[in-house]
């Protein structure tokens, strides 16, 4: 389980950042999030659908109610233009955190 | 005999739909894309081998109350909150208009025919006004309790069913213009008759009575309008202290 502020800081560019496999829908979305972090990562609906809106209303993500090969209608979440650039910088972000904690954290070589 | 009526999965979720409705942090669009998702968590419950029933509740357990996911959803929907608190403001403002307008009829008439019965006519002048003044805080105050009574008795009333009902008729144009013209008409017809009431008693009284009358009357009015404010004033301060303590 992720501590809450971690989660509030890593939704953002991991929606982003599985919205680069193609669009998707919310629930689609928290099980594929689910299944890469190997179930350590547990979204709820309450969390999950005010961030996409907020997203959407950033012109980060858009979106559209299409029909699904069950017949009901879903709304599919994708990628904007301005969603793409968020992305890269929040890759650099987290790249420079996990190296930065990667460094400290590997095995020193004992000089005895 | 007892009978089991077998699980009804669109009904169940018709109904857990209806309560979140009723808060004002969902859009129309929201409950739509949760009621999928919802449908998607009961399918994919049921494929584990969980009965529909059995499926919907986890389901709805996982969603999280609608007290939880409100609070979630207003954070994004905080316009259209902040439009529902200024509905119910005027509502509660023409409704308590409404009411006393409807009660001060009845206490103008009161008093009108009261003078009468106390002797008003004749009699020291000075007396003769500050009798009326006194006598029309009266009714004026019993007129304001009264009605601050009927609108908290309304406001605590349940109100669900009707504002079910509001919501459906209110997709339709024509129906909603109906329902707005009713009210509006309704009210106006409840202002028209107070309105009156003065003009009704100043009919029947001589030109010295009637001034009498209007100089008590407004000194009445007066005393009654400061202790209308102070109440206002201590209620609003009640509430809010409530409130307060409530998030604590």
């Amino acid at each position: 389980m992720l501590a809450k502020e971690l989660v509030a800081a890593s939704t953002v560019p991991l929606v982003l950042s599985v919205l680069t496999e193609g669009e998707n829908y919310g629930y689609a979305l928290i099980q594929r999030v689910r299944e890469l972090s190997g179930g350590k990562i547990e979204w709820t609906e309450g969390m999950l659908y005010p961030v996409l809106h907020w997203m959407e209303d950033e012109a980060l993500i858009e979106s559209e109610w299409r029909e699904a090969e069950t017949g009901r209608k879903r709304k599919y979440y994708r990628l904007c233009k301005e969603g793409r650039k968020a992305l890269q910088e929040e890759k650099q972000q987290w790249l420079t955190v996990h190296e930065t904690l990667a460094k400290l954290w590997k095995p020193q070589p004992r000089l005895t | 005999m007892e009978t089991t009526t077998p699980f009804d999965l669109n009904r169940a979720i018709q109904q857990w739909r209806e309560s979140l409705e009723a808060s004002p942090a969902f859009r129309r669009e929201n409950l739509d894309e949760l009621e999928t998702h919802l449908r998607d968590s009961i399918v994919a419950l049921q494929q584990r081998g969980l009965s529909e029933a059995e499926a919907f509740l986890i389901a709805i357990k996982r969603a999280g109350s609608g007290v939880v996911l409100g609070a979630e959803f207003g954070k994004v929907n905080a316009r259209s909150i902040w439009l529902d608190r200024v509905m119910w403001m005027l509502v509660g403002n023409l409704f308590f208009w409404t009411v006393s307008g409807l009660l001060s009829f009845v206490s103008s008439s009161v008093l009108f025919f009261g003078i009468r019965g106390i002797g008003f006519t004749g009699g020291n002048p000075t007396s003769g006004y500050l009798y009326i003044a006194l006598f029309s805080t009266f009714i004026n105050l019993l007129t304001f309790a009264g009605a601050l009574a009927i609108c908290w008795r309304l406001f605590t009333h349940n109100w669900g069913p009707t504002t079910h009902w509001l919501a459906k008729n209110s997709r339709s144009s024509a129906r909603l213009t109906a329902i707005a013209v009713i009210g509006i008409v309704g009210i106006m017809l409840v202002y028209l008759v107070h309105a009156s009431s003065s003009a009704l008693l100043f009919r029947y009284a001589t030109p010295t009575d009637a001034a009498r009358l209007a100089m008590g009357q407004s000194l009445g009015n007066l005393v009654t309008s400061l202790i209308q404010t102070a109440v206002f004033v201590a209620l609003a301060l009640w509430l809010a202290r409530r409130r307060l303590l409530a998030k604590t």
